[in-house]
């Protein structure tokens, strides 16, 4: 743990020589401009999207709640830069489908929109920030106790009074908590900056790291590159953990009457609207669109019984092929960094939870701290860290693995601190006290019981490592490419049927893990009881 | 000022249903200007449903609310709850955590738009009201729990309702707070005369504060009375078990033993305990069988027989549990058990022989 969290600081530390002159040069500040400018139009379109949605999906009679959900949430685990490279098939200046649409429709001379923009890059950021704004805002608000708002009510406000003037205020430090989110989210964007910024020259802080790793590879700059965005991640988190931590209004005590919905007349279908709008940009035009021209011969042809082959999906199985060796590495990486860090973090977990250990504090907080490291300034402290001896990793694949494993460290701690935190340690007692000893009330009480939560906290790392893109672009070394980064390389030499073909693979792959943690969640969850018990 | 005369909310035949089950079924009700009643019951009766239908909260399927004289809602009509100038405390205080103590009982009036200096100077009266002055810049979350409940008191007051209603505002309380705040509570609003509905399932609570108790059960009012009543003549078995301890049992009037004013019923302890007739009425001529209630503390315990033989008969002491300020006992009848409070003074060991009498005018017939 500690040697890790130094690598952090040595990305700093190797280049304080090089980078205040960097700074001064225009084509980094340029990028620093505009990775702000993209990070704060898209969170504020974030907030004023995600909030709507979710307070109609929470506390409206709007229909098909449950489905707007399930869709946002389906936003949320598509990796962006997927999104990205169905938006360039939809949106493409010369022969994007919905542009082709759009201009037929309307009659249009040129095509209407071209995605490779700045507003492009925004509206794109953005679709797959505005979940981060929705999931704090609907869990806030799925929370809020109803007395607080039926004590306006009955005092003269009226229904639109009270949102304004008592739920939304309410409100406040779950939005300011999702902005701080989604701002960390846009700043740090990886893959859709370098797919539709890069190619006509729109560089954010991340690609242009991305830029200095390509040849001639120039890695101080990058790391004194990585600052700014540690600087601003670390920053905000802390501000979101001290400020808003310590603000929570709707931390309930004592009884709380669920909130009633409020009765729209017509004005349910307008917001009906923008949710369909909204889910439908994110998820379901993209995911029709990769799936459309993963089977097409060539994409910019029309859709036709002549244009279809699945010939890009055969080319991926191929025995031998650049492909099936991605999708192996993929798989190994992903199974084994989960269960690395899946049984890493349960000792980790228990130790803070369970032992009076001095230093538990300390583990706790260092295991929380990759959290606040962008997968691209990950990569580079990483590469930075095993370039040479005594553990030179850098150039082989397993400088991955011990990547994924720091990464997702936080997510698997979070994940077994709350499964451990949930059960009450009466049971472990009880057992001790019929005589069992602890190692003995650990592994036949204690661990059955946080088993599912493990489980869980497994099948989230494995889905995230399997998309994985910032961090594992800087590190992979050629001839053991990883699935994401051969979307980026296919992308480059432009053979984009086979790119949306391996897309598709990726979010069968990953919808597959989510569907069985789901199963896994709702099935069994004997953490209920004891959360029950312990909260009385 | 209140008027014990008129009537200031009427409830008629108001029902509700969630999903095929009643929660509320026929309620009826006058309640009085400057009334407190004590809506008493256990969870699920009904109660709180009835409350905030009141309130405005939910609409009602069946019958109509009036309030001074005007329907304000039935299944057809429903004056929105902002316009029914009522107030509310609630069990969670629901007072607004990001707003200062000031912002919270200020709100009423703000949305009435009063000038800010009068809304400064009734804010200070009312929190002076609750012993809460100067309370004006803290948050809810600094104050303890009585504190809060307190300003939420404030936050009610303010708005001079015409109703005031409590959804069991002292549950989340400790005990002793409890207590407190009860007499407080009902002295402020005997003192200020706002009709009020209140809602509980704690019966020394309801017994404290209330004018008159609407004891409920499966939706519907079972016994609505002075609180002594419903203690002294309950009139189903359901408030006579509900309120305070007894022991109940059935039995079978013998028409021909009318004398003295008392009825003989032959009761399930196959004994036969003489009752007041009256408690019958006209309509107890014609019943075969009745329920008997008696309090543990009306029996009386004796290792002699006492002078009058009335109701007297003979039990073994089977336990014995010390309370403190009184004895319980369970005296032991042929297979039946009977459960007797005596002072702590009068000592009997387990496996006593006892006789027990049970004062006529203590028994209590119940209609079935």
């Amino acid at each position: 743990m500690l040697v890790r969290a130094s690598f952090v600081d040595e990305a700093g530390i190797y280049t304080l020589d090089n980078y205040a002159s960097l700074f001064t040069r225009s084509i980094f500040l340029a990028a620093i401009v505009m990775s702000l400018k993209v990070a704060i139009c898209s969170t504020l379109l974030s907030v004023a999207i995600g909030f709507p949605v979710a307070w109609a999906v929470s506390r409206t009679n709007m229909p098909f709640k449950g489905w707007i959900r399930n869709l946002v949430l389906a936003s949320f685990i598509t990796p962006p830069y997927l999104g990205a490279l169905a938006w360039i098939f939809l949106l493409g200046p010369q022969a994007g489908k919905l542009n082709l649409l759009l201009r037929q429709v309307f009659g249009l001379e040129r095509m209407p929109f071209d995605i490779f923009t700045v507003e492009g890059l925004i509206f794109v950021t953005f679709i797959y920030s505005y979940p981060y704004v929705f999931v704090n805002c609907v869990t806030a608000l799925d929370n809020v106790d109803g007395d607080q708002e039926d004590a306006a009510r009955i005092l003269g406000a009226t229904v639109w009074k009270t949102v304004l003037k008592v739920t939304i205020p309410l409100m406040g430090p779950a939005i300011a908590g999702g902005a701080i989110f989604a701002f960390i989210e846009a700043v740090t964007i990886f893959g859709t900056a370098v797919m539709i910024g890069m190619p006509v020259g729109l560089h954010t802080i991340p690609t242009r790291i991305y830029v200095l790793f390509q040849y001639p590879p120039r890695y101080e700059q990058a790391a004194a590159l990585c600052m700014p965005l540690l600087l601003v991640t670390a920053g905000l988190l802390l501000c979101q953990r001290l400020y808003f931590g310590a603000r929570q209004f709707v931390t309930i005590t004592g009884k709380a009457t669920q909130p009633r919905l409020i009765e729209l007349g017509l004005g349910k279908y307008l917001l009906l609207a923008l949710c369909i709008v909204v889910t439908t940009c994110s998820v379901v035009l993209p995911y029709l669109m990769l799936a459309i021209v993963s089977i097409s011969k060539s994409w910019g042809n029309p859709l036709s019984w002549e244009n279809m082959t699945l010939s890009h999906y055969g080319a991926i199985f191929a025995s031998g092929g650049i492909a099936q060796r991605a999708l192996i590495n993929s798989l190994f990486l992903a199974v084994s960094a989960a269960t690395l860090a899946a049984l890493l973090t349960a000792a980790l977990a228990t130790m803070v939870e369970r032992t009076d250990f001095r230093g538990r504090g300390l583990v706790g907080f260092i295991a929380m701290v990759p959290f606040a490291v962008p997968g691209i300034a990950l990569g580079v402290a990483m590469m930075w860290a095993y370039i040479s001896p005594p553990i030179a990793l850098y150039g082989t694949i397993w400088i991955l693995l011990v990547t994924y494993v720091t990464k997702w460290i936080p997510l698997g701690f979070m994940s077994a601190r709350l499964s451990l935190k949930q059960m009450s340690s009466e049971f472990e007692e009880a057992a001790r006290n019929l005589g069992a000893t602890w190692s003995y009330a650990f592994t036949r009480v204690t661990l059955p019981l946080i088993a599912v939560g493990l489980v869980i906290g497994w099948l989230q790392i494995f889905i995230h490592a399997i998309g994985e893109l910032a961090a594992s672009s800087l590190l992979y070394s050629p001839g053991e490419e990883v699935l994401s980064v051969l979307v980026l390389i296919l992308f480059d030499q432009g053979r984009f049927e086979s790119v949306a073909a391996l897309a598709i693979l990726l979010l069968a792959i990953v919808w597959t893990v989510v569907f069985l943690t789901r199963k896994l969640a709702g099935g069994f969850d004997f953490n209920e009881k004891p959360q029950a018990r312990t909260a009385g | 000022m209140a008027d014990r005369n008129t009537i200031r909310l009427r409830l008629r035949e108001l029902s509700k249903r969630f999903g095929g089950s009643p929660a509320v079924d026929g309620v009826s009700v006058d309640v009085l200007d400057g009334e407190f009643l004590v809506l008493l019951g256990p969870s699920g009766c009904g109660k709180t449903t009835l409350l905030r239908m009141i309130a405005g909260f939910i609409q009602p399927d069946g019958g109509a609310i009036e309030l001074d004289g005007k329907e304000i809602a039935s299944p057809r009509r429903m004056m929105p709850t902002e316009q029914r100038n009522m107030a509310m405390v609630f069990q969670s205080y629901a007072l607004w955590p990001n707003k200062t103590i000031f912002e919270n009982v200020a709100f009423g009036l703000k949305l009435k738009g009063l000038p800010k200096s009068e809304i400064e100077g009734r804010v200070e009266q009312s929190l002076r009201l609750v012993k809460m002055d100067g309370y004006q810049k803290r948050y809810p979350s600094q104050l303890s729990g009585g504190e809060q409940q307190r300003i939420a008191l404030a936050r009610a007051l303010i708005v001079r309702p015409t109703l005031f209603l409590f959804d069991e505002p002292l549950s989340n309380l400790d005990a002793s707070l409890r207590e407190e705040l009860r007499f407080e509570l009902k002295e402020l609003q005997a003192g200020l005369g706002i009709t009020s509905i209140y809602v509980t399932h704690d019966q020394t609570e309801a017994m404290v504060m209330a004018d008159r108790v609407a004891v409920m059960q499966r939706g519907k009012i079972e016994q609505l009375a002075l609180p002594k009543t419903i203690y002294e003549r309950p009139t189903t078995r359901f408030v006579s078990s509900f309120i305070g301890q007894t022991n109940l049992f059935r039995g079978e009037i013998r028409t021909d033993t009318a004398r003295d004013g008392l009825v003989e019923v032959l009761t399930e302890l196959n004994i036969g305990l003489r009752v007041p007739a009256n408690d019958l009425g006209k309509e107890g001529q014609r019943l075969r069988t009745v329920g008997i209630s008696i309090r543990p503390a009306n029996i009386a315990l004796s290792r002699l027989p006492l002078d009058s033989s009335i109701n007297q008969f003979k039990g073994k002491v089977v336990r014995k549990f010390n309370m403190g300020s009184h004895t319980d006992y369970r005296i032991g009848i042929g297979a039946h058990s009977l459960r007797v409070q005596t002072h702590p003074d009068q000592d009997f060991a387990v496996g006593d022989d006892v006789f027990v009498c049970l004062a006529p005018s203590k028994c209590h017939c119940i209609i079935e």
